[in-house]
């Protein structure tokens, strides 16, 4: 996005003006949306925490320096939502809702009204999408984050070792592990070509 | 090359665009990691269906607190102006039927002010009302005296400012996306 534009809808939404979050949600939305759905497997997760981090970012919007780039500011908040989900997910006991998913990320309400969501175009796009998903989800949190980050939040690897607080060598050794197992697994278990 | 800390290091600062120089396996390390970020790029990509961004902005709405338009926020200046002017003339004004006692301070003159009682204000403030009949102004001065000044011509103009509609903020999400 052209940064006089940016940093006009940056200062509106942080005015409160309506135009201006919602020129960054139709901007920003649908990558948010889909590191949020990749890093949860989950579209109902994914759904909410971009109202969330919506929410964070125009609350925090007089926090942002406006010398830094805005992406991976932005995408340091989503990152951070995705650590307390996972957190709380893990620690909080199972139950279930008429949301809750099954690993085919069908829920309750799904199976009664049908499909909640637009069938993807195309069954092997739908196929590689869960593929892609059930790779994800072998890898451990930090590496997926990272790829994640990489693809959707555009950023460097500086800027993601800054995130997760590690050095910057290992930022790109797990993603460079992380990516060689997405490749295997995608092969071996879908015959994906990737 | 088994790739060590140093190397995925030195790669990484190449990867980010820094200016560094490589040995031939860190550049086929490098190499291989940005084919394989292509590779993987965008399968990564999943439709935000336009009713989930319409449910999102919607609760974005009704979380943040209601914002006023700068001619809502500019209707409770001229109100607040209106309400300062009031009380500064009530307490700068000096009624033509009472002299001000030499050499008393203002606050004890104020205290003077407010212990008159209630009926014997009524002809100052209904010569005060008249003066400043362009706003309307509630406006107490201490628990004893109340002062109520009505002004017809300024409510209107904020009457016909307030009827002014919102904008049709929902013509934008019925464009397809």
């Amino acid at each position: 996005m052209d940064p006089e534009k940016l940093r006009a809808i940056i200062h509106a939404a942080g005015s409160g003006r309506e135009h201006g979050y919602r020129e960054i949600l139709t901007s920003y939305g649908p990558r948010l949306y889909g590191y949020f759905y990749r890093a949860t497997g989950s579209r109902h997760d994914a759904e909410d925490l971009v109202g969330e981090v919506m929410l964070r970012l125009v609350r925090r919007l007089g926090d942002y320096d406006e010398q830094g780039r805005f992406e991976p500011w932005l995408f340091s908040i989503a990152a951070n939502l995705v650590r307390d989900r996972i957190r709380r997910a893990t620690t909080r006991p199972a139950s279930a809702s008429l949301d809750a998913e099954s690993s085919d990320g069908a829920s309750l309400v799904d199976s009664v009204r049908g499909p909640r969501w637009p069938v993807e175009a195309g069954l092997d796009r739908a196929d590689l999408s869960e593929a892609l998903n059930a790779a994800l989800d072998k890898l451990d949190a930090p590496a997926r984050g990272m790829v994640l980050l990489r693809y959707f939040g555009q950023m460097s690897f500086k800027e993601i070792a800054e995130v997760f607080q590690c050095p910057l060598g290992t930022v790109l050794a797990k993603v460079h592990r992380a990516l060689k197992a997405l490749r295997v697994t995608l092969e071996r278990d879908y015959g994906a070509d990737t | 090359m088994a790739p060590t800390h140093d190397n995925y290091e030195q790669v990484a600062r190449f990867l980010d665009g820094e200016p560094v120089s490589l040995t031939p396996p860190q550049r086929a390390l490098a190499e291989e990691i940005a084919a394989a970020e292509r590779s993987l790029g965008a399968k990564l990509d999943a439709d935000l269906p336009p009713a989930a961004l319409h449910r999102i902005y919607q609760r974005i709405q009704t979380a943040l607190p209601s914002r006023r338009p700068a001619w809502r926020r500019a209707r409770w200046v001229s109100a607040t102006a209106a309400v300062a002017a009031a009380l500064a003339f009530a307490l700068l004004w000096q009624p033509q039927t009472e002299s001000r006692p030499e050499g008393l301070a203002r606050a004890e003159y104020v205290q003077a002010f407010l212990d008159v009682p209630e009926g014997g204000l009524e002809a100052e403030v209904r010569e005060l009302s008249e003066e400043v009949a362009e706003y309307h102004v509630g406006l107490s001065v201490g628990e004893t005296v109340g002062l109520e000044i009505a002004v017809d011509a300024l409510e209107l103009e904020l009457g016909e400012t307030a009827e002014e509609p919102d904008p049709d903020v929902w013509g934008f999400w019925e464009d397809p996306l």
